[in-house]
């Protein structure tokens, strides 16, 4: 069926059932709405692009209706990209359709939906269709999602469909079932268990495994695969284990044999010129775990991943964030300020362990202390084996009603040649401390003050970053920052470069009611921008921002 | 406590099912291209463009694979193609006809990209190089409507080159038949980031790098569809630019038969300029 015919489809039956039903119609929506007004600075790399080069301005919009009625639930979005950078940073894409429409309805124990369906199993490392705008991930499932609650704390839900591409729809056929319940043990419930399981099972298509047939028909002997497989099926089985305040959470999944393509495999070519990249076919495996305690003003996690060839995409041929049918759990901290979040790692699903400590702990009512600490490596690699370490540390003060600190120190590790596809560049090691300070001067107004240096001699050198913001509630938000990069790096020739860039932003932000309005003025360095473990390279930024968010 | 049951064993038979279904796999042959079919891939890459040595590396796997039945071009255009921060070399490879083709045909998703025939797969015209194998190998199985021969002419002196088309018709096709006719010169040494390399390879040598056409870019028409039998023959004339080396240049040809939003590639052929 076709966008507009499945439009025109939910607009009758919302408008039939509007008419003929007893009950009341409730509406709601929400509206979001991007507009980048490029502006071409060569000196940061702002430029090349055709939005810098012609189109001058590149918009995104996200429109959606829900609607609730004699126990239906219905939804439709709208999308519009108008030469967004949002698919490819580094090019334009323009076009427009309806991004997702679902009907549901509860009868008794079962619960239907079909269209656009966004969920997971257990943490999402088979299966997790979900919606990241800042990536322009949207991978909803648009298919049949039944859920059948089997007692109150025991439900099962299957699932059958293709995967989103965009405004199509890619052709590998999904299907997947997943049980999960609760169980308490003992009068008072100290202890408990939430178990779960799940089983994706992906079918590629006759065209798809054409294409895939006539890539390995080509393949010299070396590397030769002599059988490729339809189906391939993903299985993953979880517990969390509540015990006082311990937690602990652990979830093993596997893949049967799935061809892949592996970026770092050592190819042969007729030309006899060694190559790398070329699809394998191989088994799979995760396994993740989380041990946690809370209690007496303390806190801590330990995590532990490995993952060993866990590429699960709807089509052999895609690459980077594209038909990606799984998640796999970020295993460092995400961070939120300019310069401790400008390198970020990107789970590496081919080759990956990973382990992280955080542990938080209260002094007093006042006074908190964090340290989190994370390493990930790839075991298996024959370079790049070291990918990122990290230890940020953070003290927190407060006043209440007064005024909050937060201060602290990041170490970074950061292998930049693997994350960012940058050959030959030394790892980036950085020391970065920090400061947030927020005053309340009355109940309405406020001032909050940042300041972070970066200090390095790779990849771009040493950064200081302040920012000013000044907040009137319930209305207004003014801010006004700079990126300045004091240290410059030595070219690559060991001589000094003498300009030393800054990147200023100043902007306000309106809010009134549900609705939030933001204008800003923005350079922005080039860097990597994460969502979870999912990042990319995005240019440098030179211009306005306007950005509206509204629900009603 | 009996629908409970059920679900578990439907769950449980659900399971087994998956697991124990004895699938038929596809069996892979090694391909023997064979026909009489010339195919163009046409490689869209940059200097700055860190993986777009791979995929250089593949096209000259490709084409040592099937050397008779397959042409190709490596079009710097797009945003690695644009003249970045030194040092990367001294040329500037980009070019008019390369800035209208990679509109015409992409823009892509990331680099190296590449068309074959100008005809998409899975709805995408521009593929990524682990998939350029497999189109080849769709497009060559299929005989030519057209075939084509190439005659030129090259004064070393004035640097003036004819090039003279001849084409017949080998079935009925319709459509806004076009003739492009394209120049590339091999062996230039120049820098080029090479992600398998460890970054800037200041001696890296570039093939099949399109120079300029003689043609518009996106082909100039030269009939309106085709009967079988029905010939042709264009000439057209360029004068080489000086920096160019005509020992290690090609002059590539293809017809395509546009229809709207679809101009696949019938038949591609290539020669040597100086042979």
């Amino acid at each position: 069926m076709t966008a507009s015919r499945s439009l025109s489809a939910l607009i009758f039956c919302l408008f039939s059932m509007t008419c003929m039903a007893q009950d009341q119609l409730n509406l709601s929506g929400s509206l979001e709405s991007n507009v980048n007004f490029y502006m071409r600075d060569t000196k940061i790399g702002a430029a090349n692009t055709p939005q810098y080069e012609h189109q001058l301005v590149g918009t995104e919009t996200w429109l959606t209706l829900r609607a609730q009625v004699s126990g239906f639930d219905l939804g439709i979005r709208y999308d519009i990209f108008a030469n967004s950078a949002l698919l490819n940073p580094q090019d334009s894409y323009t076009d427009q359709g309806i991004g997702r429409w679902y009907v549901g309805k509860k009868i008794g124990k079962l619960a239907i939906l079909a269209g656009h369906i966004y969920d997971q199993f257990g943490s999402g490392v088979i299966f997790k269709a979900y919606e990241e705008r800042p990536l322009l991930i949207d991978n909803a499932l648009v298919g049949l999602k039944l859920t059948y609650e089997i007692s109150p704390t025991w439900t099962i839900k299957g699932i059958a469909g293709r995967q989103k591409n965009l405004f199509d729809l890619y052709p590998s056929v999904l299907k997947g079932v997943n049980i999960e319940g609760f169980k308490s043990f003992g009068e008072e419930g100290k202890l408990s268990i939430a178990p779960g399981l799940g089983i994706m099972h992906k079918t590629i298509s006759d065209q798809q495994m054409d294409a895939l047939a006539g890539t390995l028909s080509q393949y010299t002997p070396e590397d030769f695969i002599h059988e490729a497989p339809f189906n391939t099926l993903a299985a993953s089985i979880y517990n969390t284990l509540t015990a006082g305040r311990f937690s602990w959470y652990v979830e093993a999944a596997y893949k049967t044999d799935d061809v892949i393509y592996d970026q770092f495999a050592s190819r042969t070519l007729w030309t006899g010129v060694p190559s790398k990249g070329k699809f394998v076919l191989t088994p799979g495996h995760l396994i993740y775990t989380s041990l946690s305690y809370a209690g007496g003003g303390l806190g801590l996690t330990g995590q532990y991943k490995r993952t060993k060839n866990f590429n699960f995409r709807t089509d052999p041929f895609v690459s980077l964030n594209r038909g990606i049918i799984n998640f796999l759990p970020p295993m460092s901290r995400i961070n939120t300020y300019r310069l401790t979040a400008r390198y970020s790692p990107a789970t590496q699903e081919l080759d990956e362990q990973a382990f992280q400590f955080d542990a938080t702990y209260a002094i007093s009512k006042k006074i908190e202390v964090l340290i989190n600490v994370s390493k990930i490596n790839r075991p298996d690699a024959t370079e790049n084996k070291d990918t990122y370490t990290e230890v940020f540390t953070q003290v927190s003060v407060k006043k209440p009603r007064k005024w909050t600190l937060l201060a602290g120190v990041q170490y970074q590790e950061y292998n930049q040649e693997l994350y960012e596809g940058k050959p030959g560049v030394p790892s980036v090691k950085a020391v970065i401390p920090y400061a947030d300070y927020l005053i309340k001067v009355n109940q309405k107004t406020s001032f909050r003050t940042e300041l972070q240096y970066m200090s390095t001699k790779q990849d771009h050198g040493s950064w200081v970053y302040g920012l000013e913001e000044f907040s009137i509630s319930p209305h207004w938000l003014f801010e006004l920052s700079d990126m300045w990069n004091i240290q410059p790096a030595l070219n690559a020739d060991g001589t000094d470069k003498t300009e030393k860039l800054h990147f200023p932003t100043a902007g306000v932000v309106y809010s009134s009611g549900p609705t939030r309005y933001s204008f800003r003025y923005v350079k922005q360095v080039e860097g990597i921008v994460c969502s979870g473990g999912i990042c990319r390279l995005e240019p440098a930024f030179s211009g306005f921002k306007f950005n509206i968010s509204s629900n009603f | 406590m009996n629908t409970h049951k059920l679900i578990y064993g439907c769950l449980l038979s659900f399971v087994l099912c998956l697991f124990s279904c004895d699938e038929q796999k596809r069996i892979i042959e090694p391909f023997v291209p064979a026909g009489n079919r010339t195919i163009l891939l046409e490689e869209f890459t940059g200097k700055a463009c860190p993986n777009c040595p791979k995929g250089s590396r593949e096209l000259e796997n490709l084409l040592q694979q099937f050397p008779d039945n397959l042409v190709a071009v490596s079009i710097h255009a797009g945003f690695f193609a644009k003249p970045q921060v030194p040092p990367l070399g001294q040329y500037d490879f980009r070019t008019p006809e390369g800035d209208v083709l990679i509109d015409y045909l992409g823009p892509p998703l990331g680099y190296p990209a590449g068309d074959v025939n100008r005809t998409p797969v899975s709805g995408e015209m521009l593929l990524s190089s682990n998939a350029w194998a497999s189109a080849i190998t769709t497009q060559i199985q299929t005989a030519p409507s057209v075939e084509l021969s190439i005659d030129h002419d090259y004064n070393s002196t004035t640097r003036e080159l004819t090039v003279t088309v001849n084409g017949i018709g080998k079935e009925a096709v319709s459509g806004d038949i076009r003739l492009s006719i394209m120049i590339t010169e091999s062996g230039i040494v120049d820098a080029q980031i090479d992600v398998e390399a460890g970054g800037l390879v200041p001696d890296y040598v570039h093939n099949h790098v399109l120079r300029g056409m003689l043609t518009p870019a996106t082909g100039a028409s030269i009939s309106n569809g085709l009967t079988l039998g029905q010939t042709f023959s264009e000439t057209y004339t360029r004068t080489l630019d000086t920096n160019w080396d005509a020992q290690h240049m090609h002059i590539i040809a293809f017809v395509t038969d546009v229809q709207g939003n679809n101009f696949p590639v019938l038949q591609a052929a290539e020669i040597q300029l100086i042979p």
